[in-house]
Order: C-alpha cells, then sequence, then structure tokens
C-alpha cells in the first residue's frame, strides 16, 4: 500500500527540474566564470546567460506542467484519500509563490510588458528570496523526517 | 493620476522652455504629451548632421557629473585573484574616445566611400534603449530595468557590478567601475565588483520636463525625441530623402535609438574602431526571442498539465498511489 500519492516517477521528475531550476537560477548570477566553472570540461555552457536562461525557462515550464498535473489528480480524487503533511504545506506554498513570481517575470520579460522597474526588483529579489526558503524548508523536512508532502488520511506517519 | 505618473509626468512649461533653447527641431509635436502619458520615446540621429564638435559628449558629462562614480581606495581584495579584475576608470575621467563609467557617450567616426564619394561620417553612441532590452530582463537583481518611456536605465543603488548586463548586450555598453555600490556592504571579497554605468537618456531631466543633455546642447540638431511610431516614421522619411539606411529600428527587436546614414551601415562598421567601448554597427537579431517563444508554452503547459490530471491521464503509466493505494 502506498502511502503517499506520487508515484516514484514523478517524484524523480520534481527532483530533477527542481534541480534543474536551482541550478540555472544561480547561474543567473555572474559566479560561474568568476568560479572557474565554465573551465571544467564540460561545462563551458554554464557562462553562456541566453543558454541558461533557456534552460531556466524549459525547466520551469515543465514544472508547471507537472504542477498542474499533481493539482488536477488532488481535486479529481487524491483529495479524498490523502492529506497533506505540515511540511508539505510549507513546501507547496513557497513552490507555488516561485512558481508565480517566476511566471511574473517571464511576462515581464515579453515585449510592451507593462511592469514597472520597481515591481521587477521586487520581483527578482523575492523570487531568489524564496529559492533560498524551499532549500531551507527541503533541507528542515529531510532531516526532521517528514519527506513526504502528503499521506494517506488516519495514518498518523508524515503529518509534520 | 498614479503617484509613479506624477514623478514621470513632464511639466509642460519647463520642457518647452528647454525645447526653445535646444532648438525647436529637438522635439517632434506631441512629445510632451505623449511623454506625460507614458509613451515610448525614442531619438532619431541623423549622422549625416554631426560635425563630430562633441558638444553632445559635455553636456553629458556636464549634466551627469553628480552621478559619476566616487570609489574610495584602496578596493577590497576580490577572490579569486587571478580571475576577477579591478575594473578602475577613476584615475582616467577624461577618456572621451570610449564609453567609459565617467563617458556614457563618445563620437565614433568611420571614413568610406560609397558609390564613388567619401564620407567621413560622425556617430554618437550610447545606449541603444532596446525596446524588449536583454540587460534589464536578465539582471538577476532586478538592477537594470527599463521604464514606461522606453528609457533602460541601471539603479547604482542595487547593482552589484557582476557586468552580467554588458555580456548580454548586443553592444557591450554598459561599463564597470570597481569600489563602489551595493557590493562593498554584502561580501565585497566573493561576490560582485562595483556598479555598472551607461545613459539612461538623461531619465531624471526627462521626469523634470527638460530634454536629454545630449539632445539640448547640440548646436547642428543632429537628435530629435519624440514618441517612437512618429520617430520611425520620420526616420524613413529622412531616409527616403537622402537614399540612405536606417539602424535601430528592428535591431535587437527594434531599439529607441534610430540612426539615419547616407551610407550602408555595414560600411560604416567595417570602418569603425571597434573594441571595448566602442560598440559596432552590425545587424542584431532580437536576443529575446528564443525565451519569448517558450513564454507562449509556459502560458499552456500549467493548464495542459491540470487538465491529464484531473482526467487521470498518465496515472496507470505512473502508477501513483492514488489508483494502486490497496
Amino acid at each position: 500500500m502506498n502511502r503517499t500519492p506520487v508515484s516514484p516517477w514523478i517524484g524523480r521528475v520534481f527532483i530533477l527540474l527542481v534541480a534543474v531550476l536551482a541550478v540555472t537560477g544561480m547561474l543567473q548570477m555572474p559566479l560561474a566564470k568568476r568560479y572557474y566553472v565554465t573551465m571544467v570540461p564540460g561545462l563551458g555552457w554554464t557562462g553562456d546567460y541566453y543558454l541558461t536562461h533557456v534552460l531556466h525557462y524549459v525547466a520551469a515550464i515543465g514544472l508547471m506542467a507537472l504542477s498542474g498535473y499533481l493539482v488536477g489528480r488532488w481535486f479529481a480524487g487524491w483529495r479524498n484519500r490523502f492529506r497533506l503533511s505540515r511540511s508539505g504545506i510549507v513546501r507547496l506554498a513557497i513552490v507555488t509563490a516561485l512558481i508565480l513570481t517566476g511566471a511574473a517575470r517571464m511576462y515581464k520579460n515579453l515585449p510592451d510588458a507593462a511592469f514597472g522597474p520597481l515591481e521587477t526588483m521586487l520581483l527578482d529579489l523575492g523570487h531568489l528570496g524564496l529559492a533560498g526558503a524551499l532549500g531551507i524548508a527541503a533541507l528542515a523536512a529531510r532531516f526532521s523526517g517528514s519527506r513526504a508532502y502528503a499521506s494517506l488520511r488516519g495514518s498518523t506517519r508524515n503529518r509534520r | 493620476m498614479s503617484k509613479k505618473h506624477k514623478q514621470a509626468g513632464l511639466n509642460r512649461r519647463k520642457f518647452l522652455k528647454a525645447v526653445g533653447i535646444g532648438g525647436a527641431a529637438a522635439m517632434l509635436p506631441g512629445t510632451v504629451r505623449a511623454a506625460r502619458k507614458g509613451v515610448e520615446l525614442a531619438t532619431l540621429l541623423d549622422i549625416s548632421k554631426c560635425i563630430a564638435c562633441g558638444e553632445c559628449v559635455y553636456a553629458c558629462r556636464d549634466v551627469n557629473a553628480d552621478r559619476y562614480p566616487e570609489p574610495k581606495k584602496p578596493y577590497p581584495t576580490m577572490y579569486p585573484t587571478g580571475r576577477v579584475k579591478v575594473a578602475d576608470w577613476s584615475d582616467r575621467r577624461d577618456v572621451d574616445d570610449r564609453l567609459t563609467p565617467y563617458n556614457w557617450l563618445f563620437i565614433q567616426t568611420s571614413a568610406v566611400e560609397y558609390e564613388g564619394r567619401e564620407y567621413e561620417l560622425n556617430i554618437p553612441r550610447r545606449c541603444m534603449h532596446c525596446q524588449n532590452a536583454p540587460c534589464a530582463n536578465l539582471c538577476p537583481f532586478g538592477a537594470c530595468g527599463t521604464d514606461e518611456q522606453g528609457i533602460t536605465f541601471i539603479n547604482d543603488q542595487v547593482c552589484m557590478g557582476g557586468s552580467k548586463c554588458r555580456s548580454v548586450c548586443p553592444w557591450n555598453v554598459p561599463q564597470r567601475q570597481t569600489g563602489v555600490g551595493l557590493y562593498r556592504h554584502l561580501l565585497p571579497n566573493f561576490a560582485g565588483n562595483g556598479v555598472m554605468y551607461k545613459c539612461d537618456r538623461c531619465r531624471a531631466r526627462i521626469a523634470e520636463g527638460e530634454l536629454p543633455g545630449c539632445i539640448e546642447a547640440c548646436p547642428e540638431d543632429v537628435q530629435i525625441i519624440g514618441p517612437r511610431d512618429e520617430i520611425v516614421r520620420k526616420a524613413h522619411e529622412l531616409a527616403d530623402s537622402m537614399n540612405g539606411f536606417i539602424y535601430g529600428e528592428n535591431e535587437n527587436g527594434g531599439t529607441n535609438t534610430l540612426y539615419v546614414s547616407p551610407v550602408p551601415f555595414e560600411l560604416l562598421d567595417a570602418a569603425a574602431d571597434k573594441g571595448p567601448g566602442r560598440p559596432h554597427l552590425k545587424p542584431v537579431a532580437d536576443s529575446m526571442a528564443e525565451a519569448n517563444n517558450l513564454t507562449e508554452a509556459a502560458l499552456v503547459a500549467p493548464f495542459a498539465g491540470l487538465v491529464a490530471g484531473a482526467l487521470g491521464i498518465g496515472a496507470k503509466l505512473l502508477a501513483d498511489g492514488g489508483d494502486d493505494d490497496e
């Protein structure tokens, strides 16, 4: 009997997408060249801002599609059998805020988007801060033993 | 009217006064109204008129003198020391033949022969103020922005001097000065390297209802400013009148700086002295096109996922716990 609604495959895809987003997100800062990452054989691409930006977009599209899928599955039935853990709620809130700030930033990058410079700066810094918060929340969940986002209703495990 | 609009709005009297000093040709009719409404403004430079007198360069320096960096020395050691270079122009403030943190406008000269005639053309070079500026779109800290009047600018209070804006700029316009800015208060040894500087088309002056310094000072009326659609129309009229060429209308997806020349820009580019701080005049494809195409996919993705999830598509394949929990 599975105690979580999410299959191992979905979990792996989620981890892969978040990892790509974390790495390409970090690479939006001018770090790769300064800290010799671009000198590592096979990692020269890390210094190409346009490439890492597009990779970030591609992974973000994947995460949005996966998130939509999971929301659809949740409301189509999972919610009757599973409950979100407390740490799951926290992480989902952060992921949702990350997606919203990222999507707003994607919109801002379109030609003719009506977005002020102050709002853009707040979005950028908010997105960066949320990414850090997700990392901290994920580590806290890992080390507190409450890794699952959701568990079977009635189960005593993974309520934290 | 919102506070933002009030700040950005133009004082008609001041603007007209400035235009009166600089010459009526510097502003197209409707510019004040357009600027007040937050309509995108562009500039048109008729380079056949430029005599390289340098008045625009001096005016730019005068107008922006109090915004130039005043770095504190000695600079913090930046690690890795072999990798991070100090960019110090503070002892070379008089350099005016290229873009520097203390020189946001310079005059590029190209001597060419075209259709049997010799030309020596002078081209005032500064930020092109792209309509969809990659520097503003890709700055990770939001330090570089664009405003509703088509100006691209760098917030020197936020910029960390990483020079990403210069790397992604098709013309490599922004220039770095080490030893100033926010990075000195964060991790000066390990992140950041000063502040990037470039032309902001005298954003503060426009907000006060004045013309940009370079336009106001030009004795030859090389430059005019106005709503972009009118500037584009004027550029085509001017190009048609001299059987000339336009640069900047479509470069990088469109810029708010349009040059009109009697000779092809390919020739000017080939003859110009180019390099660091001296931008080229080559055709430029839209740097943001790929990302913008992906944004359209991003609009569809969550809804496609939502529908697939609601219909249970792939649930068996993925063998998720919601379907085989017993």
